[in-house]
């Protein structure tokens, strides 16, 4: 577990060099493979493979997107993989990202597109041993020691806007669960539906403190495609919805075999633990929009809400944020896939 | 005046270049429209240098006390392993190729492991400063102390002067300049090792140096403020190399060659 937690740190710094790199050589790679056979896609995620890409690993796995007549690849990211600036600048056409960075991209011009928020309920939250004096991030935040989070992030800015700034004292996070399992931190950021889960099936008990207790519940997961793509072909975009719908419906009702492929991507989670972390997935997964609509579906007032808070902690000024233009779209996605995978703009793609 | 003409004459072809770079980043930026999260151009670099400068500065602070004491442990540590590896043979073929691992070892692997050892802040920081830049001063120290001149050598031994009075009055004044080559090297070293170093070991918020303040930008896009600090680092790199040319020229002008 060390072991796996180092070489994941370590590999997330590789990939931050790497990323730059990429970034650095970008290009329009947006439209690939206009030949006949399946239409390809890479979608670049922005941590490791974990539950929070459940519907993605399964509509691969259980062949959605094959049946939508897309050949889709996964890329795992992690701590410092730039996936807002990959695919705000077109060298992945889509890509997984938080809604309050999407935001700040196309204020600086970027051009990205939510898609789909796999995430109604944002899961980001702040972990403290079961055995803590805090029992509240108002407490935690009015409480000193360190902290195992990114002190910059819109979140800790809505926090200290909420509670005061805090005397925390802020370390990196960069994947490894080490220094808050060795007591060097009081507490760390997380993932609901990952970190806490993992401490559990360590036998650690935790508290959990979800911000969006605190009144910060943005869209956290979402999939953003390149303008491009959107633009030139949104029945590729419409047929990608389609398949990730059908991918998490099946990750929500039987998790097991997704679940393998993801234990094999990444060694810090066991099926066991997978099992768990999905057993709470349906709480942020689903929401009244959800069963109102479907699956991955945004509402306007969530965004503009966003919008009104990264205001409010100075994360956009007011001049951009009139700049920033179409921040999501809800394709109309096939009622039943028995219908078929449509191609009325010519496009190949059948099977 | 003659003095002066020589000096300009070795300032303005690097500030030419660095003039003519910076143009012609401005106007590629600017004629095909590279959006700011991708590249800055350099007025904007410039503008969040101003207009952060109250972050920027303390951030730079902190980042050059690690780096400070990170290169003087690294002088300190380098010479005297030098010397030692210098004065006893076995240690010289033994643990010099050993030496040469601290050349190799991938710093942003090790960097988490420092944290673990050393602790969050400061001395996990200056550590990775230290085990970056150690090993030029520790090849130019041995390197300067085995060309000592053997005629020179010869007439210590007559004078019976023992080994540590060999090594004090002949063999460190005669391997100066080559020390001063590795701590060159040592200076623009010893701060990358200090921002990788705070890439996972250091505190963030209002206790940020500059490593925590480019990992945060890049989570945030804030790419100016990534070159920023980057500008900043390569700075403080260019201040100590400096120092560390000034003191060889101080230590070295009255009687070396190679004097700056």
């Amino acid at each position: 577990m060390l072991h796996s937690s180092l070489r994941r740190a370590s590999v997330s710094i590789t990939a931050l060099a790497l990323g730059v790199f990429l970034i650095a050589g970008c290009g329009d790679t947006g439209s690939s493979d206009e030949g006949s056979g399946p239409r390809r896609l890479t979608v670049q995620l922005n941590w490791f493979p974990e539950p929070e890409f459940g519907g993605l690993y399964a509509a691969k796995e259980n062949g959605h997107f094959e049946a939508q007549g897309l050949q889709v690849e996964l890329v795992k990211g992690g701590a410092d993989v730039p996936a807002g600036q990959l695919v705000a600048s077109g060298s992945v056409q889509i890509a997984v990202v938080s809604a309050a960075q999407l935001v700040t991209l196309r204020a600086q011009g970027g051009r990205a597109t939510a898609v789909f928020a796999s995430f109604q309920k944002a899961p980001r939250a702040v972990v403290v041993k079961e055995d803590s004096k805090y029992d509240s991030l108002e407490s935690l935040w009015a409480g000193e020691g360190r902290i195992m989070a990114d002190a910059g992030l819109p979140w800790t800015r809505w926090v200290n806007h909420r509670f005061g700034d805090t005397k925390l004292r802020f370390v990196p996070y960069a994947g490894s669960l080490a220094p808050f399992l060795s007591g060097e931190v009081v507490a760390m950021q997380a993932f609901a539906t990952a970190e806490p889960v993992q401490l559990e099936a360590e036998g650690k008990s935790v508290r959990t403190f979800l911000t969006a207790d605190t009144g910060y519940d943005p869209y956290d997961v979402v999939l953003a495609v390149h303008d491009d793509l959107l633009e030139d072909d949104p029945d590729t975009v419409r047929r990608f919805v389609t398949a990730l719908t059908g991918g998490w419906e099946d990750y929500l009702e039987d998790p097991a075999s997704t679940n393998a492929v993801i234990a094999k991507l990444n060694p810090d989670f066991t099926s066991a633990t997978l099992e768990l972390a999905a057993s709470r997935l349906p709480a942020f997964v689903r929401s009244p929009d959800t069963e109102s609509h479907r699956l991955g579906w945004m509402s306007e007032d969530r965004w503009k809400t966003l919008l009104e808070q990264l205001v409010t902690i100075g994360e956009l000024t007011e001049e951009r944020r009139t700049g920033v233009g179409r921040l999501f779209v809800n394709p109309e996605i096939e009622p039943d896939s028995s219908e078929g995978v449509p191609g009325p703009d010519g496009s190949p793609g059948n099977d | 005046m003659n003095r002066m003409g020589s000096t300009w004459s070795v300032v303005w072809p690097p500030l030419v270049f660095v003039g003519i770079f910076i143009l012609a980043w401005e106007l590629v930026v600017v004629a095909f429209g590279i959006p700011l999260y991708l590249l800055p151009a350099p007025h904007e670099v410039v503008e969040v240098l101003w207009s952060e400068s109250d972050r920027l500065l303390p951030a730079t602070g902190r980042t050059a006390l690690a780096t400070g004491i990170g290169f003087f442990a690294s002088a300190v540590i380098g010479v005297i392993s030098g010397s030692l590896l210098s004065i006893v043979p076995l240690a010289r073929r033994g643990i010099y190729p050993l030496t040469l691992l601290l050349q190799m070892v991938p710093l942003v692997a090790i960097a988490p492991m420092l944290v673990i050892w050393f602790g969050y802040g400061l001395p996990s920081v200056v550590a990775a400063a230290c085990i970056v830049s150690v090993f030029p001063v520790i090849a130019g120290t041995l390197d300067g102390l085995q060309s000592v001149d053997k005629g020179l050598l010869e007439l210590f031994h007559t004078h019976r002067a023992g080994r540590i009075r060999t090594w004090w009055l002949l063999g460190l004044p005669w391997s100066l300049p080559s020390i001063f080559t590795g701590l060159r090297i040592a200076a623009g070293l010893s701060v990358i090792g200090a921002v990788v170093g705070e890439f996972v070991g250091a505190y963030g918020g209002d206790q940020a140096p500059l490593g925590s303040v480019i990992t945060s930008a890049l989570r945030q896009n804030r790419t100016e403020v990534v070159f920023a600090a980057v500008v900043l680092a390569s700075a403080l790199g260019f201040l100590l190399f400096g120092i560390v040319n000034v003191a060889g020229w101080v230590l070295l002008r009255r009687w070396h060659a190679s004097k700056v």
